[in-house]
């Protein structure tokens, strides 16, 4: 028949297992090697670690939208100083461009530089390229 | 007075100068941690304090995380991972929870995480790390065979202890071969002290049904 064994009555089972010979005396002194390798890592190496690589892309995220959101006519007004082109620059521009006489006029007697059609059409044969130097003397 | 009430007088003064040797003891203890988290939190004395308490905890550490891992190099691994946790928290260490529970807690985690990982990086169902751990076992057993011949009861407890989950395995050696009190070992895992109770009693049964058969 077999006995029916108690833990409680029994006497206490110890534990089997032990450690190397010197293992508790060098123990603390590798512990504090590896603490010592732990702490000289390069303060670059952190950010490289997902934790901080996260915060720092949303701050420049953050600073980038701040930029962009906060200031929405810098970029406006930058192109305008940009297109600090004199009015002859323009209107040059215009007549060597494809764009109809008629649109041209109705553009320069809208601004108040033309009074009628003719002085644009005097203005136009002086500035183009095949006028004979003879009609420009007449002109003149 | 009868003869088994005058029996009875001196067990009980047995009993309170031993309640009170331990409570002495608990206080000094208490007084000691007190005295090295002071002495960790200055700059100019804390590698001295940190040794006194990797000093003073690691044989208790280690026989705790030895008991649940089984292997000395994984042990080794585990308990210095356990220490460098500690030197890295001991500075913000709340002084409400006594230190040994906290480290106690610290070592309890990683055993468990440790074991769960083996079991996710090999994907192997449960018995199979029960296996490794048995076969760990076996290797040790044999290496010390001028001490064990395997048919100890000590042998035989660690072999049925491999049969249970592993927080039981965890509730039942800070239980019984770490002497703690339930309310100590409901600090180190954040269970409530009947849970602990049931736990270590459904372990015990287990274990009872199991050496029974084989002594």
């Amino acid at each position: 028949m077999k006995k029916q064994f108690y833990l409680d009555e029994s006497d206490k089972v110890n534990s089997i297992f032990d450690a190397p010979k010197e293992y508790f005396e060098n123990l603390p002194q590798k512990v504090n090697k590896r603490i010592q390798q732990s702490q000289k890592v390069p303060i670059w190496t952190l950010y490289l670690q997902p934790k901080y690589a996260l915060i720092i892309a949303s701050i420049v995220i953050l600073l980038v939208a701040g930029v962009t959101f906060m200031n929405p006519n810098q970029e406006k007004s930058v192109t305008l100083t940009s297109l600090d082109f004199s009015t002859q620059e323009i209107k040059e521009y215009l007549l060597q461009s494809e764009i109809h006489e008629y649109d041209l006029v109705s553009f320069y007697l809208a601004n108040g530089e033309l009074e009628d059609e003719e002085e644009f059409l005097l203005e136009e044969e002086i500035l183009s390229d095949d006028v004979d130097v003879e009609e420009i003397a007449d002109l003149l | 007075m009868s003869k088994e009430q005058s029996q009875e007088i001196p067990k009980q003064a047995q009993f309170r100068q031993n309640e009170q040797k331990n409570k002495s003891q608990l206080n000094q203890n208490e007084l000691e941690d007190k005295d090295l988290i002071a002495r960790f939190r200055n700059e100019e004395s804390r590698n001295y304090a940190f040794n006194l308490l990797v000093r003073k905890y690691q044989e208790r550490l280690y026989h705790h995380i030895r008991n649940m891992v089984i292997d000395h190099d994984d042990t080794d691994d585990l308990l210095q991972e356990v220490f460098i946790k500690v030197w890295k928290g001991l500075v913000n260490f709340r002084e409400e929870a006594q230190l040994f529970t906290w480290l106690y807690r610290i070592a309890s985690n990683e055993c468990l995480t440790f074991l769960e990982k083996k079991k996710r990086k090999f994907l192997l169902p449960i018995h199979d790390v029960k296996k490794e751990l048995a076969q760990k076992l076996n290797t040790y057993i044999s290496s010390k065979s001028m001490y064990f011949s395997g048919e100890e009861i000590e042998v035989k407890l660690q072999k049925v202890l491999l049969t249970l989950p592993d927080k039981q395995r965890l509730v039942f050696n800070m239980k019984y071969f770490d002497d703690m009190t339930y309310e100590e070992m409901s600090a180190v895992l954040g269970t409530s002290v009947g849970a602990l109770k049931a736990s270590y009693h459904h372990a015990v049964k287990k274990i009872e049904e199991q050496l029974s058969q084989e002594l």
